[in-house]
């Protein structure tokens, strides 16, 4: 047999039909006039399912959190705390979360064996091993490609970030830039969605339509799947700039701003709250820094509470407007830290034993999987790495993780194959 | 060395003439094209092009947007508005030429080139240990200086990053990590146009070419590298060190448990010999600031390989990579995917482009000229009658002719289908009848392995015991020293005894001496023992090495023997491979001319069967009109008959009415009759009674009168009745004959009816039958327009890269200009030319390219932003195409776009206010953004639109040119 896999006039078809795909898809969409609806009708009776992923920066401490370890040498000043499921005990510092325990699945078994930042958070985030000589999408990415219509209108990758920033990331590696996230400064709307100084909605109306012309007359002489995506990048930036609302958190009521708190990350809650409700298909809320090899104790009071209250009201609001039944959500962090107490009071890098939580869609509820010894410093029952977790993820949202999609004609997997999901905690 | 020289002179000349002809801009200096370019070489692959299909190719691209085409091309920026009219101004037949040498003597070409060979080679990647202006700086600096491409990319592959100005060179291999296997990926790629990065744990599985003795082939020659900490005066660098032959046995993650062992080779070709050294003695020894260089370094025959020019792997990848950023698409496409299953367009072209390459030893300005002189380059798009959307007649002809060549292909498809089946048997055989002696091949390398061990272990344990002897020999010769100083203070002391007589002190001390050297001299007799026991352990320990090195020699020389089979072997096996890979070209080839015909013979058939259905069309429009006229004649002769029926009919009934009269009347005198004969026979019977006839007979008498009387009248009337019961019946019959013909126009008319509703079905029918050959003409011409296209008949679309965008945009609104003038002006200010100076043209270029680095130092900010937008990710292929709507929200709300436009000095926009009819506007507009004169429609569009508000004038020519600028057309190469 010739190699189709990588036969070039297969490739150009195959493309060729993708891009053609996505123009027909967003004709259709224009003329309904509003990618919402559009989404809507496209995946009748299948409701949109998304993910929302908790990026806790620096190494979240297992101890402090989901795995405490009261009165042992490892387990530090705080106490445990009953939850709404009876029999799993979490860390004092997360008393509303604990009254939402029924909603979510803790892992405590995880064992990623990579203690260095940017390694380990690369692994978290695309489910393997850095090499050189391969770069891997984020599941960011992954989701926006197998969650999503071709004709989605809207960025299917969102983060939001602390501080300004935005634009686009580079963590769709091969999928290509149209899935790569779009950052949200500080909550803030996509960049460039607003018009600029100087041009009024009159002079915007004037200056476009004399481009559409332009364009319209051009794509005729030169129909091809280029000009298609270059007109329909268009169309889309048009959308956005309609759709921008969704993006803005001030557009929440008084009441819901107050309840999830007027704080960053309380907004940045409430923020993805609402991009999931408009069906954006992957949100990623960071929350940071946690990498206190130093006064360990101190920074956790500091910062477990930040999260706990805005986290609880999101969790409670998913299960009451019904979110979570389409919403996978992940609390993650690129390691744990050491049950060894520092010096300095504080806790350095440990990827060998510490816990991820999980919650919605076909995650299982009220539950706890895994287990470390006493100290925590072992998994004792149900390890899992960070390539089973990825698996599990999109197997949760209803992605079979272990197909291929096409690239550049070539098959790729979707998730290490190496790696099986954790069957058990998938309901 | 010497030809070297003639190029850079010969190119030193160019750009003097250049520089002369720019100023001497209309004076036709020149006359002959060929000193312009190689005119042979073109016209080899012009004819090549041309003559390798039945397609009549494109006309030339418009001036005014080949110039677009060529300036993009050359110097990555498209012309002004001044300097677009400048060139369709000038008269001089050679313009285009002279226009190609001022640009390739532009400081921009270096520019230009050296962000494309950077994006070639780098892919965006992040720059760990190199910064970008000093990676980019080299790179244009090789450029300017015309350094041969293939020394400049043979330079990448043994830098090692040693401080300087050649440390920049190390980039490809630093900003890689130095990793071997990623280094090995993209030198196969870049270097090789082969993706193998598939084969490095198994065979490629669906392309047979590539395998994985081939990527380790590859992979031998850069897996020593690696990266090193060196220290750089009191501060530490990463350089790039390289271990001595450093390679080990793999195997396929397919087929675990069989494990081979190659040498450095390139794809399948011969093995190349390995020079090896003594344990100990293999590096260089060590420089300060520079990192561990191995005495034999693979690398570096590598790139010796590279420098020497006959590398045909290498030079055919580079020439179709030039030939692709020129022109837009390889020879070979994808240009990283060259294997056999997807085989240059042409094997001949690729050969010419390759060894055109060679000969003018890889300088980038001569092949660059060359290629924008060839006819592929200066095509315009193919068009067709955008209405009917036809196969042109010369098509249908050429076809025609074609049909032999058709035949011929599917013959050789078929042909070489069965030779591939036969040789890749073949092959496969070969292969597994080198499985001994590849597990020879394994065997005496690992032996060599092991004899080196064991020399490096006999190496360290003979320095060990020479360092012990040593010690020994130290403690030894002390001992023998102390003892010899001890007799002579003794002797003397006992001598100054003598002399001066009794003297406790003196007799003391000599006694002190003699126990001294008495406790000193038993120890001299172990320690001897234990030199002698030392020397014999050196000793054994030289010998055991010299024999590890003899045994080492004999390992390699056992491998080298090998080895030498190894190599006939896969020499032989080559044959077997060539034959397998040239039948799968073949056929591929020959499947690709047969779609290609195909294609191109579904829209002339898609032509044709539209005419015919049009035309069948129109025949049952006739037929249609047909039917309904006879139709129309045959409802009207029905409705006369009908008419005359009801006429017959009528007149029946009054000839039935009369017949009926005649018979009543007919009936009442037969009763009469009756009743008179009747009455007479009763007369005759009473005359009989009464036997008085007479009485009687009066009466009978006229009752026999009377019966006679009525028996004519009945006669009468009957035969009147008669003659009525017969018109009558006359009329019948014609009623009948009436009803027969009413039914017979009728059922011609049923007849009629159905006909015309068969031919309303054909009409639906053919309908239906003309859109789908519209939608197969459609598609079948989009195809053609392609397969054109990648054949270099006919211009191909495609994008502008991110820089070309973003310094385009610079230069349409004159702000690359004003800035370069700017600087220019700045260093002319703060170094006045001197009068010799100002003539001096080389000082005088020298000035300009400073100015231009320092302009394009000042916007590379915005240019960077355009390559976030619009480059792909770090480390991922460059070259496709992706629109995303971030892109379109900067374009429409990021500002620097439009502020650009802003009318200002000489630049398009203010040239659009000051023009003084709106028809000169428009041109302008179009003209200045992009390169083209407007059409009538696009005239009166600019018109209404700068006559929406004369007020803001200026404010709507700026909104006009940002719209061009953000339009698809501006995004894409003519």
């Amino acid at each position: 047999m010739p190699a189709q896999a990588c036969g070039s006039v297969e490739h150009m078809l195959a493309r060729r039909r993708f891009l053609a795909g996505t123009i027909g898809g967003a004709v259709s969409l224009g003329s309904v006039g509003s990618f919402a609806h559009g989404i809507a009708a496209q995946t009748i009776g299948k409701k949109q399912k998304k993910i929302l992923m908790f990026n806790m920066h620096g190494g979240l401490s297992q101890l402090e959190s989901w795995d405490p370890k009261p009165g042992t040498e490892t387990g530090g000043p705080f106490r445990s705390i009953p939850t709404t499921v009876p029999g799993i005990h979490i860390s004092e510092l997360l008393p509303k979360t604990a009254q939402q325990m029924h909603h979510l699945c803790l892992l405590r078994g995880v064992n990623t064996s990579e203690d260095d930042h940017g390694k380990g958070a690369y692994m978290m985030l695309t489910g393997r091993r850095q090499t050189p000589a391969a770069n891997f999408p984020e599941l960011g990415a992954v989701a926006a490609k197998t969650l999503t219509p071709e004709s989605n209108a809207v960025p299917g990758h969102i983060r939001i970030v602390p501080g300004g920033g935005g634009g686009r990331g580079n963590d769709a590696a091969y999928l290509g830039p149209k899935y790569s996230s779009i950052a949200l400064g500080n909550g803030k709307p996509p960049q460039y969605t607003t018009l600029p100084d100087g041009i009024d909605a009159k002079s915007e109306a004037r200056r476009q339509a004399f481009r559409k012309q332009t364009d319209m007359q051009f794509a005729k002489s030169h129909a091809s799947a280029m000009t298609d995506a270059f007109l329909n990048s268009y169309e889309s930036a048009e959308q956005l700039m309609q759709k921008r609302d969704i993006f803005d958190v001030e557009k929440e009521t008084a009441a819901d701003q107050d309840r999830y708190g007027r704080g960053d990350f309380g907004r940045h809650c409430l923020l993805a709250r609402r991009l999931l409700q408009n069906d954006v298909p992957f949100v990623q809320v960071s929350h940071s820094n946690y990498d206190t090899h130093n006064e360990n104790f101190d920074f956790h009071h500091e910062l477990v509470p930040q999260f706990d209250g805005p986290f609880a009201t999101l969790i409670s609001d998913m299960a009451t407007l019904g979110l979570l039944d389409d919403t996978l959500v992940i609390v993650m962090s690129e390691f744990g830290r050491t049950p060894n107490i520092n010096l300095y009071m504080g806790r350095d890098h440990w990827s060998k034993a510490w816990s991820v939580v999980m919650a919605g869609c076909k995650v299982a509820r009220g539950a706890a999987f895994g287990a470390t010894n006493d100290k925590g410093t072992e998994v004792v029952d149900g390890q899992v790495d960070h390539g089973q977790l990825f698996h599990t993820y999109l197997q949760a949202v209803g992605v079979e993780s272990t197909d291929s999609v096409m690239v550049e004609g070539r098959e790729v997997p979707l998730a290490d194959p190496a790696a099986q999901p954790i069957w058990k905690v998938l309901a | 060395m010497k030809d070297v020289s003639i190029t850079v002179l010969r190119n030193l000349w160019l750009l003097a003439a250049c520089l002369l002809s720019s100023s001497l801009l209309g004076q036709d200096s020149i006359t002959s094209t060929e000193q312009y370019f190689d005119s042979n070489f073109v016209a080899s692959v012009d004819h090549w092009i041309l003559n390798s299909t039945p397609a009549t190719p494109a006309a030339q691209e418009q001036d005014s947007l080949l110039l677009r085409k060529l300036w993009l091309t050359i110097i990555g920026l498209a012309p002004t508005l001044e300097e677009m009219n400048q060139y369709l101004s000038d008269a001089d037949p050679n313009r285009y030429h002279r226009m190609v040498d001022h640009l390739l003597s532009r400081p921009e070409f270096a520019e230009h080139w050296a962000e494309k060979l950077d994006v070639m080679l780098m892919e965006r990647r992040a720059n760990t240990h190199i910064p970008q202006e000093q990676w980019s700086a080299w790179l244009r600096s090789q450029i300017a200086a015309n350094r041969p491409l293939n020394h400049l990319l043979a330079d990448l592959l043994v830098a090692d990053g040693a401080p300087g100005e050649g440390r920049a060179s190390a980039r490809f291999l630093l900003d890689r990590t130095g990793d071997p296997n990623l280094i090995t990926n993209d030198v196969a790629r870049i270097y090789f146009g082969r993706d193998i990065q598939c084969s490095q744990c198994h065979n490629h599985p669906s392309i047979d070419s590539y395998r994985q003795s081939d990527y380790q082939g590859l992979f031998g020659f850069v897996s020593g590298i690696h990266l090193a900490e060196v220290a750089d005066g009191d501060k530490k660098v990463q350089m790039v060190a390289e271990k001595s032959a450093t390679d080990s046995p793999f195997e396929s993650v397919f087929q675990r448990g069989t494990m081979y062992r190659v040498l450095p080779h390139l794809f399948g070709g011969d093995e190349f010999v390995q020079p090896w050294s003594i344990p100990g003695e293999e590096y260089h020894p060590i420089e300060t600031g520079r990192p561990a260089r191995p005495i034999h370094s693979r690398r570096q025959q590598l790139a010796d390989a590279i420098r020497m020019g006959n590398l045909d792997a290498f030079n055919r990848n580079l020439a179709n990579r030039l030939w692709s950023m020129v022109l837009g698409r390889g020879i070979v496409e994808p240009v990283d995917l060259n294997h056999s299953e997807n085989p240059p367009l042409s094997q001949e072209l690729l050969d010419t482009l390759s060894t055109q390459l060679a000969t003018i030893r890889f300088d980038l300005r001569s092949f660059v000229r060359d290629l924008v002189h060839t006819k592929s380059f200066q095509r315009g798009r193919f068009e067709t009658d955008d209405v009917s959307r036809s196969a042109p007649n010369w098509l249908v002809t050429a076809l025609q002719n074609h049909a032999e060549r058709m035949q011929l292909a599917e013959q050789q498809s078929t042909t070489a289908r069965d030779q591939r089946a036969a040789a890749e048997l073949e092959y496969n055989n070969a292969l597994d009848a080198s499985a001994t002696l590849l597990k020879e091949r394994l065997t005496s390398l690992g032996n060599v392995d092991t004899a080196r061990a064991s020399l490096s272990q006999a190496v360290e344990a003979a320095k060990k015991a020479n360092s012990e002897k040593s010690t020994a020999e130290q403690a030894h010769a002390s001992a023998v020293d102390k003892l010899a100083k001890l007799q002579v203070a003794a002797d003397s002391t006992a001598a100054a005894l003598h002399a001066v007589g009794q003297d406790a002190e003196l007799a003391a001390a000599v006694e002190l001496l003699k126990n001294r050297k008495a406790t000193i001299e038993p120890t001299v007799e172990p320690l001897q023992k234990v030199l002698a026991d030392k020397s014999a352990a050196a000793q054994a320990a030289l010998d055991a090495s010299a024999k590890a090195k003899e045994a080492l020699i004999a390992a390699h020389q056992v491998a080298s023997e090998v080895d030498t089979r190894v190599r006939e072997k896969i020499a032989a096996n080559r044959q077997h491979r060539i034959v397998f890979e040239d039948a799968t070209l073949r056929m591929t080839q020959a499947e690709a001319e047969l779609h290609y015909h195909k294609t191109l013979n579904a829209w002339v058939e898609s032509s044709n069967s539209i005419a015919q259905l049009q035309q069948s069309i129109v025949q049952n429009h006739q037929e249609r009109n047909l039917i309904d006229i006879s139709l129309a004649g045959l409802s009207s002769s029905m409705q006369v008959v009908e008419q005359k029926t009801l006429d017959v009919l009528a007149s029946a009934a009054s000839l039935v009415g009369q017949a009926n009269v005649q018979k009543q009347m007919v009936e009442s005198i037969a009763t009469k009759l009756k009743r008179v004969t009747d009455t007479n026979s009763a007369l005759a019977e009473t005359a009989k009674i009464l036997n008085s006839p007479e009485t009687i007979a009066p009466a009978r008498q006229t009752l026999s009168d009377a019966t006679i009387a009525l028996q004519n009248e009945l006669g009468e009337a009957e035969k009147e009745l008669k003659s009525a019961t017969s018109a009558a019946d006359a009329r019948q019959s014609e009623l009948a004959q009436l009803r027969e013909s009413l039914s017979q126009i009728q059922q011609q008319l049923s007849v009629k009816e159905k006909f015309k509703g068969e031919h309303a079905q054909q009409l639906v029918e053919l309908e239906e039958k003309l859109n789908a050959a519209r939608a197969q003409q459609t598609s079948s011409l989009h195809s053609t327009t392609q397969l054109l296209a990648s054949r270099f008949l006919s211009s191909r679309l495609r994008p502008l890269t991110p820089e070309q965008m973003g310094w385009t945009f610079l230069a349409t609104t004159k702000v690359y200009k004003n800035y370069v003038e700017k600087h220019l002006a700045e260093i002319e200010k703060t170094n006045p030319a001197t009068a010799d100076q100002s003539q001096d043209l080389a000082f005088l270029a020298e000035r300009r390219t400073n100015a231009v680095r320092k302009a394009r130092a000042e916007l590379q900010g915005n240019i960077n932003h355009f390559v976030t937008l619009y480059g792909a990710g770090p480390g991922q292929p460059q070259s496709d195409f992706f629109a995303t709507p971030d892109q379109a929200l900067y374009a429409n709300n990021g500002g620097s776009i439009f502020a650009w436009a802003t009318a200002s000095g000489e630049n398009v926009t203010a040239k659009v206010v000051a023009a003084t009819s709106e028809s000169e506007a428009a041109d302008r507009l179009y003209l200045g953004v992009l390169s083209r004169k407007p059409t009538p429609a696009e005239t009166s569009a600019v018109e209404h639109y700068l006559g929406q508000q004369p007020e803001i004038r200026a404010r709507l020519a700026q909104e006009l040119v940002w719209s061009l600028m953000a339009s698809a057309e501006f995004r894409f190469l003519p």
